[in-house]
């Protein structure tokens, strides 16, 4: 590099860093190390619009079951054209109510936008040419219910539409019981003369070990602290809610029995309809993210094993935007959900992409390898990994020891265990770098949403009275226009490519072939107006070419238009009009 | 004088063809009106939609909304307009019917017939505005080709009659050709045995939108009766974007769904699975079915039977599953679900022929005969027709809209056989009762309790296949002892299904040295209450 070079770039990074000073204290005031409850959550989000002079718009896409508004942030440059005029990215979270962290990370990335929309060129161009729809929590009810309610780290997913899950002609009548008022549920245990099938960890009194078959033990597990609230013999069967609003979704949606929480018919719940509308009325979507917990996963479809893969092209796509996240998200796997996950029908993000043409991942966030050791499948060394993380890291807080109480039926037995806070959610200290880095994944995610440009138009001359208009239109990113599964299935409309002015189009069509042989694959009607069914690639280019003649036998004066959904427009006006 | 007669004729011609096809708009409108008033002892249910569900029943034990309840729907194909006359017009039939039918009182004093005739209005008057012509679409507008374009290329009345007719021209690498049985008809051919089509066939119109295609966009939207989930065509735009998408098929839905006793359901309109019984289930569990279970073709086999024979139905094709409501009833909602036409081709004498002096073979021949005979209204000859683009192109066909219409007087008739054709499902239903009750001293104060449930009716307590949806409460076998101890047995029993013969027998062991007074109950929003006690006085 020469010396003028490195000058240079030594000045704008010191210019840079001025922008940026290690001291500097960030305008809006929020925290990253707590979690956000719906109230706390709806504050954030009104002191981000009150503080962003006009770059954030919240809005309402609906209530909730329970009547919360499903706040929806929009960030877009006031100064610029309108968002559904822009490639935008979709990002959502917390449609399980217990995985609350995605709020987090939302009201994070919202926060870093505004916070750097001047400050930092990448932040700056990529808020030129791209809008945000941020939904921090798409299921509120279920999200409130976990935080003020007594639940487990796994409960809670649902939302709050009563149903019935036993049954019975009762509507969550009988879900558990915070029997010692802890805030969570927990595990009950009672001593026994005999028939145990636990005896207490030798090594750690707070834990249980389960005994081989044949050895006595000392103490029986009754499963979650609850009682028959609706005296039918059976304990904590028909609990609050019951459903799974991520199997919800129109695309290989089953029923019930086939996808266990899968509702009655897709969209049934307000959460998921609101949304879904959403999704179709803005077709300008081209990416999503959509954060669950747990397990350090950046999935994608297809969701169900008899979903064909998806077309090569489109595989490339995720392949790469999912191999960059491995390596911006330590512990983070990019799988594909049916197989290296479970089956899922119905879901959110396959939905998104099988019908909307959108490349959307989930991120599951949060991984056990965080905390240092243990793995998901080894339950005793995880609890005890757990146990240690707790007393040493979070010096006991997730624990409840075993407490006495009496139970209606048991009589004296014990209540314990590990509390709601205790998995699935990070700690809070490590919460801030969670949300910076899915929050850095995201920004990647759409900073690749397709980015057109017109590097070449052209008017030349064929003949007496007769021109040829050409253009290349480029996309600079790698997510293409119209992705190769969206036109299959002919679920995005195609690009649209008008010349107009004062011209009389004779005919036009796509280029297609090398450069030493090309073709002109014709439109035969209405070529002023080209359809291009495949968009433009990522990292492609289309060229299209008309001839046209004009009135006096003059050059054409008029305009070249492209227009994408997810790309969104360019224009440029003929050379010499 | 001859040619003044011969213009009458024209002129009279085109009207009579006309008034064959019930496309009378104020009498759709007068049917809605009618709605809202229904018969002295019918109720209205309100529906999430403009339409209200009306119930039929007479005063009985259980409020009418509290009994197993035959669903009757129509107007879910909003161009067959016969089937929301006949819909219409089904309650005060009914309700005329039981005041000589004694069987049919007892059943409409037990269970509730419940008539939507309508449940999206708006289709209705869509369907019926403009030129005769066959249209199963909501009004809202959908691009049907993904052009960016929305309902920019329709039908077009390119003769002014009023009809939209079939359009065929001349095309060397067409895909239809004459028929053998008639020359009017056309049929695909078939290549593999060397034929070769020579016409192309749209319905009447032009290209609108100049992109090479004629009628792909045109008005109107989504198919209400392919709008729910079983079969759903996900990516078909005119299956609607999901399932159910349209704001009367979820209406619907959520009706059924809120009410939970409904037993069965009926839907009149383009689809039919009377006429030829519906397939028996051969999908790999454990996947949706596509068709009945084995176990409910025991019931469906003589109970379709039975209408087929009571309508006259006939002309069966496979009712394969694609979105419709009644298909969506039985496979995800496990209830018995038929579907009818309405109007069935009259049969045929023996002796009739076709010009060409073939018997007819085919549906469409046999339709086409049957037009023949009643004086060649159901069949527009083949006439030619100017057209912009297309040589050589005709209109003609067969009448839109006439195989299911019916004049006044064959409504008359047509309502009475539905009136039997629903008495005859309803009649079907399942009677779940305690038939007995008895304890027995087993001494030391231990009684057994036992109880005897009995299932009486052709239709099972619940289908086979409701006991795989599981949206259907099982029977609640409730049981309490008052002040004696339950020794064994369950306070609760669910029940799936009855045993063999429809007969459950269940026990209980309660320990007393005082009373004994014991109370059994069953509950199903589908199979309806009953209820047994017993004392004992134990000494």
């Amino acid at each position: 590099m020469s010396r003028i070079a490195f000058a240079l770039l030594f000045c704008a990074t010191c210019t840079l860093a001025q922008q940026i000073p290690p001291t500097h204290v960030p305008q809006l005031k929020l925290e990253w190390n707590r979690f956000y409850d719906y109230g706390a959550m709806t504050e954030a989000l009104k002191l981000m619009e009150a503080g962003s002079s006009g770059w954030m718009k919240l809005s309402s896409l609906g209530t909730s079951v329970e009547g919360r508004e499903m706040w929806l942030a929009t960030i877009n440059d006031p100064a610029g054209s309108a968002a559904e005029t822009k490639p935008a990215m979709w990002i959502d979270a917390n449609i399980h109510g217990n995985e609350i962290q995605g709020t987090e990370a939302c009201l994070y990335t919202l926060w870093y936008l505004l916070e750097n929309r001047e400050r930092l060129p990448r932040v700056r161009e990529l808020l030129a040419r791209a809008a945000f729809y941020v939904l921090p929590s798409m299921n509120p009810d279920g999200r409130e219910f976990w935080f003020h309610d007594a639940n487990t780290a796994s409960s809670s997913r649902s939302g709050k539409g009563a149903t019935d899950n036993d049954r019975d002609g009762l509507l969550d009548e009988d879900g558990p019981d915070d029997l010692d008022g802890d805030g969570s549920i927990t595990q009950m245990r009672m001593c026994v003369a005999s028939g145990g099938t636990h005896i207490i960890d030798p090594d750690d009194v707070r834990l249980m070990k389960r005994v081989k078959p044949g050895v006595q033990g000392t103490h029986i597990m009754l499963g979650q602290e609850g009682i028959d609230n609706d005296g039918d013999g059976a304990v904590n069967e028909d609990g609050p809610g019951g459903y799974d609003m991520n199997r919800n979704w129109p695309s290989d949606w089953q029923p019930d029995w086939l996808q266990g929480g899968a509702g009655p018919y897709p969209f049934c719940w307000p959460e998921t309809r609101c949304v879904g509308d959403f999704l179709r009325a803005h077709p300008n979507i081209a990416a999503l993210q959509s954060y669950h917990n747990n397990g350090g996963m950046i999935l994608r479809g297809p969701g169900a094993e008899t979903i064909p893969e998806y077309p090569s092209q489109d595989v490339a796509v995720y392949d790469e935007l999912g191999k960059a996240g491995e390596k911006m998200l330590p512990h983070y796997r990019y799988m594909i959900i049916w197989k290296d996950l479970y089956q899922v029908h119905g879901g959110s993000i396959t939905w998104a992409f099988e019908n909307l043409g959108i490349f959307g991942f989930t991120n599951e966030l949060w991984a056990d390898a965080q905390y240092g050791g243990g793995s998901a499948g080894d339950q005793e060394n995880s609890q005890k990994s757990r146990l240690e993380w707790d007393e040493r890291m979070e010096l006991g807080k997730n624990l409840r020891p075993w407490t006495a109480i009496k139970h209606p039926k048991h009589g004296d037995i014990e209540v314990g265990g590990f509390a709601k806070t205790s998995s699935r959610v990070p700690p809070p200290f490590m919460l801030e770098e969670l949300c910076h880095r899915n929050m850095a994944f995201t920004l990647y995610h759409a900073a690749e949403m397709p980015h057109l440009e017109v590097p070449m138009l052209s008017v030349t001359k064929a003949g007496a009275g007769l021109w040829k208009v050409r253009a290349e239109v480029h996309n600079k990113k790698l997510i293409p226009t119209i992705a190769a599964l969206a036109r299959k299935r002919a679920v995005v409309r195609p690009d649209l490519a008008t010349l107009e002015g004062e011209l009389k189009v004779l005919a036009g069509g796509i280029i297609s072939g090398p450069v030493h042989d090309e073709q002109l694959e014709r439109q035969e009607h209405r070529a002023e107006r080209l359809q291009v069914p495949g968009g433009v690639a990522g990292h492609g280019r289309v060229i299209l070419e008309w001839w046209v003649s004009t009135a006096d036998g003059s050059a054409p004066r008029g305009r070249f238009t492209y227009d994408a959904l997810k790309g969104g427009r360019v224009s440029e006006t003929l050379p010499g009009s | 004088m001859f040619g003044h007669s011969c213009l009458l004729t024209l002129m009279i011609l085109p009207v009579s063809l006309l008034a064959q096809v019930d496309r009378d708009l104020p009498g759709v409108s007068a049917v809605l009106e009618a709605l809202k008033t229904p018969p002295a002892n019918a109720t209205l249910l309100p529906l999430r939609s403009r339409v209200d569900g009306v119930l039929v029943a007479l005063p009985g034990a259980v409020p009418p909304s509290q009994r197993p309840c035959l669903l009757v729907v129509a107007g879910l194909n909003p161009d067959h307009r016969v089937g929301v006359q006949l819909a219409a017009r089904l309650p005060a039939a009914l309700f005329a019917a039981a005041q000589t039918d004694t069987a049919l009182a007892e059943t409409l004093a037990r269970y509730t017939i419940e008539v939507i005739a309508a449940p999206a209005p708006e289709a209705l008057e869509f369907a019926a505005s403009g030129p005769v012509r066959e249209c199963r679409a909501t009004p809202e507008p959908v691009d049907d080709d993904n052009d960016g374009l929305v309902d920019e290329d329709g039908p077009d009345d390119l003769d002014g009659d009023g009809i939209i007719a079939t359009l065929r021209a001349p095309d060397a690498n067409g895909v239809w050709r004459s028929s053998d049985e008639d020359a009017r008809l056309l049929v695909k051919a078939d290549v593999s045995k060397g034929e070769r089509g020579v016409w192309k066939i749209v319905s009447e119109g032009i290209d609108n939108d100049g992109d090479g295609l004629v009628n792909e966009d045109g008005p109107g939207g989504v198919d209400l009766d392919r709008n729910f989930a079983h079969g759903w065509k996900e990516a078909e735009r005119s299956a609607g974007s999901s399932c159910p998408s349209e704001t009367a098929s979820r209406a619907l839905l959520e009706h059924v769904l809120q009410r939970r006793t409904v037993a069965a359901v009926y839907v009149l309109g383009w689809r039919d699975n009377i006429a030829q019984l519906a397939r028996t289930n051969d999908a790999a569990a454990p996947r949706a079915p596509n068709g009945l279970l084995p176990e409910d073709v025991a019931w469906a086999k003589p109970l379709t039977a039975s209408l087929a024979k009571i309508l006259g139905a006939n002309d069966g094709t496979e009712d394969s599953a694609d979105g419709g409501f009644h298909q969506w009833a039985y496979a995800q909602y496990g209830v018995p679900a038929f579907a009818s036409r309405v109007v069935y081709r009259t049969e045929l004498p023996a002796e009739a022929k076709l010009p060409s002096g073939k018997a007819p073979e085919s549906v469409d021949a046999k339709w086409l005969l049957h037009s023949d005979l009643t004086g060649g209204v159901g069949f527009m000859p083949w006439k030619a027709c100017a057209h912009p683009t297309w040589k050589g192109a005709e209109l003609g066909g067969f009448m839109p809209l006439w195989k299911v219409s019916a004049d006044e007087e064959r409504l008359a008739v047509l309502l009475q056989a539905q009136v039997k054709a629903v008495a005859a499902i309803v009649q079907a239903f399942s009677v779940v009762r305690i038939e007995t009750l008895d304890s027995k001293a087993l001494g030391s104060g231990l009684h057994e309790i036992t109880v005897d449930i009995f299932s009486r009716g052709s239709l099972p307590m619940a289908t086979a296949q409701a006991r795989v949806t599981r949206v259907a409460q099982p029977l609640l076998v409730r049981f309490a002892c008052g002040e004696a101890r339950l020794i064994d047995g369950a306070v609760l029993t669910k029940l799936e299904r009855l045993g063999d013969g429809g007969h459950e027998r269940l026990r209980w062991l309660v320990q007393t040295d005082g009373h004994l007074d014991v109370k059994v109950s069953t509950e199903s929003p589908r199979s309806g209450a009953d209820a047994a006690s017993l004392k004992v006085e134990v000494r």
